[in-house]
């Protein structure tokens, strides 16, 4: 697997159309396990580290994945390491970690699990659109068939023990990415922060914790993964997420109905930006593709296929204009090239 | 510390003792201040207060738990992996399994506050299951056992024998396979 395989499409969780994917840009579940006998990744030795890496490996081809690729975080290059981060395929923390460490990931990028990370093992299952009850029902499938290989820590009294006491019992996390322009634009999403913090779920950026609201996008998740069943978990999201879908819908048609020209001031103005910049800095381009997407939503805008706006939310990423230009760039020459990019994509005559 | 004299230039009393890595293997060297200077470390004092300060804060830490774990619980060191509670929670993160039940009593409290629950409800790995049944069925049988001894049914009790030799054998070649 090369950088430059990566460079033109994102991952069929952000291309592909699903449920409510007006809004909902995609689903994740994330399960954290250890591996019982093994001192947990930060205080692990390095040559365990390495015979638990290869171990896992193994473990994880034995129960089964598809097609899949396997990369050793500290054998892969740094631009590799961050298309892999940009992809939502690993962890920030994966990225920035040391000594032997790594990713499986199936062709689909829809599965991948993380080794060495902040546990011994991270299991991701992402979709498109707002698929909870599929999402989890896979990540559980795969769990089970890792669980016939690995011998998980495991305590009758605290569930899957994890490094982090905010993971442990069920380890899981469920993350939907919801887009919310029309929110953002009417100023609302102090109601959507407090409604999610009222059922004890938390909301972050695109990438993820610590990571800023950008391009209108968050993801809501629950915070609570002990004395809690998973399909309890699951319903707690499964309860809001449809909430925040119809103030979202709702908002737009009265946008459409009673701010038109506001609202098409804002999408056109994107994509005046989009077509003719020069220089296009990242986060500015996450904010015009959100109109964008707007746009094709309420159809104001015509001739634009919906999974080319979303996937440029990814490969306009710093690494993977890189891996399209084939060599390191410095900030301004990848606002250029970013530019170049999208000025290609949405130029007049292909619309 | 005995004075030394630095390796380097072999005339300056050495101050420094450095840890060189070369080819991953390290070297501990004693060396004079200027001859490090020269090899383009200075030293910052302030670096210096920064490290005592660090190192003072990990000598409660610098248990013998390794040594003797009979004496973990007045070094407070995790007999596994070495972790102590100030270095929980210095970094948020625990160092293996068994630090679960070192610090049950602090994990717990944690726990409350971060999940307000203390004990799992969810899914149970079919390991542990199969273990807590074989663990169920094996105190009914032995509550059986001690009523048919009560009641004298000597036939029942010798049946009741063999079932539970039966399990822990079983329990016993489980243990073995799960084993690395």
């Amino acid at each position: 697997m090369e950088p430059a395989d990566f460079a033109v499409r994102a991952g069929q969780w952000l291309r592909g159309p699903g449920p409510d994917s007006d809004v909902v840009l995609s689903t994740r579940i994330r399960l954290a396990r250890n591996v019982e006998g093994y001192a947990f990744p930060n205080r692990i030795e390095a040559g365990a580290r390495s015979a638990l890496e290869e171990r896992l490996r193994q473990w994880i081809e034995a129960a089964g994945m598809g097609e899949a690729h396997y990369c050793n975080l500290s054998e892969v290059d740094p631009l590799m390491q961050q298309m892999l981060m940009e992809r939502h395929l690993i962890s920030r923390e994966l990225l920035q970690g040391e000594g032997d460490r790594g990713v499986t990931f199936a062709s689909t990028e829809l599965i991948s699990i993380m080794t060495n990370e902040e546990d011994h093992v991270r299991i991701q299952v992402i979709q498109a659109g707002q698929t909870l009850q599929a999402a989890l029902g896979q990540a559980i499938d795969l769990d089970r068939r890792l669980e016939a290989q690995i011998p998980y820590a495991y305590s009758d009294t605290y569930g899957y023990l994890t490094a982090c006491p905010t993971n442990v019992g069920t380890g899981l996390r469920i993350s939907v990415m919801v887009h919310l322009p029309a929110l953002v634009f009417m100023d609302q999403m102090d109601k959507v922060f407090q409604a999610a913090s009222k059922v004890g779920l938390t909301v972050r950026g695109f990438y993820g914790e610590g990571t800023k609201a950008v391009g209108d996008v968050i993801q809501i998740s629950n915070q609570q993964t002990l004395g809690r069943t998973e399909t309890e978990i699951l319903e707690t999201l499964a309860n809001i997420i449809p909430k925040i879908v119809e103030y979202e819908r709702g908002v737009r048609t009265h946008l459409v109905n009673e701010q038109r020209v506001s609202l098409e001031d804002r999408v056109w103005r994107a994509m005046g930006a989009l077509r003719y910049a020069r220089k296009m800095a990242s986060e500015e381009t996450l904010n015009h593709l959100s109109a964008i997407r707007l746009g094709v939503n309420l159809q104001l805008l015509a001739g634009l296929n919906m999974s080319e706006v979303n996937e440029l939310f990814v490969i306009t990423q710093p690494a993977h204009l890189q891996a399209l230009k084939g060599r390191e760039l410095g900030p301004d020459d990848r606002d250029v090239a970013r530019a170049n990019l999208l000025r290609e994509r949405f130029k007049p005559e292909s619309n | 510390m005995a004075s030394e004299i630095c390796e380097t230039c072999g005339e300056a009393p050495a101050t420094i003792q450095c840890i060189e890595v070369v080819a991953g293997a390290k070297k501990i060297r004693m060396v004079c201040e200027s001859c490090l200077a020269e090899k383009g470390v200075v030293i910052d004092p302030g670096l210096i207060k920064k490290t005592a300060s660090h190192l003072f804060e990990a000598i409660p830490s610098l248990g013998s738990a390794h040594l003797d774990p009979t004496s973990r619980n007045e070094t407070g060191t995790c007999v596994e992996c070495g972790l102590t509670w100030l270095g929980f929670k210095q970094n948020s993160r625990l160092g293996c399994a068994q630090c679960y039940e070192f610090f049950a009593s602090e994990v717990s409290s944690v726990l409350d506050r971060l999940h307000g629950a203390t004990q799992h409800e969810g899914r149970v790995p079919e390991r542990a299951r199969a273990q807590n049944d074989r663990r169920r069925k094996l105190s009914e049988i032995r509550a059986e056992l001690d009523d048919a001894i009560r009641s004298e049914d000597y036939e029942r009790a010798a049946r009741l024998r063999d079932s539970l030799q039966t399990l822990d054998t079983n329990q016993d070649e489980d243990a073995s396979h799960g084993a690395r």
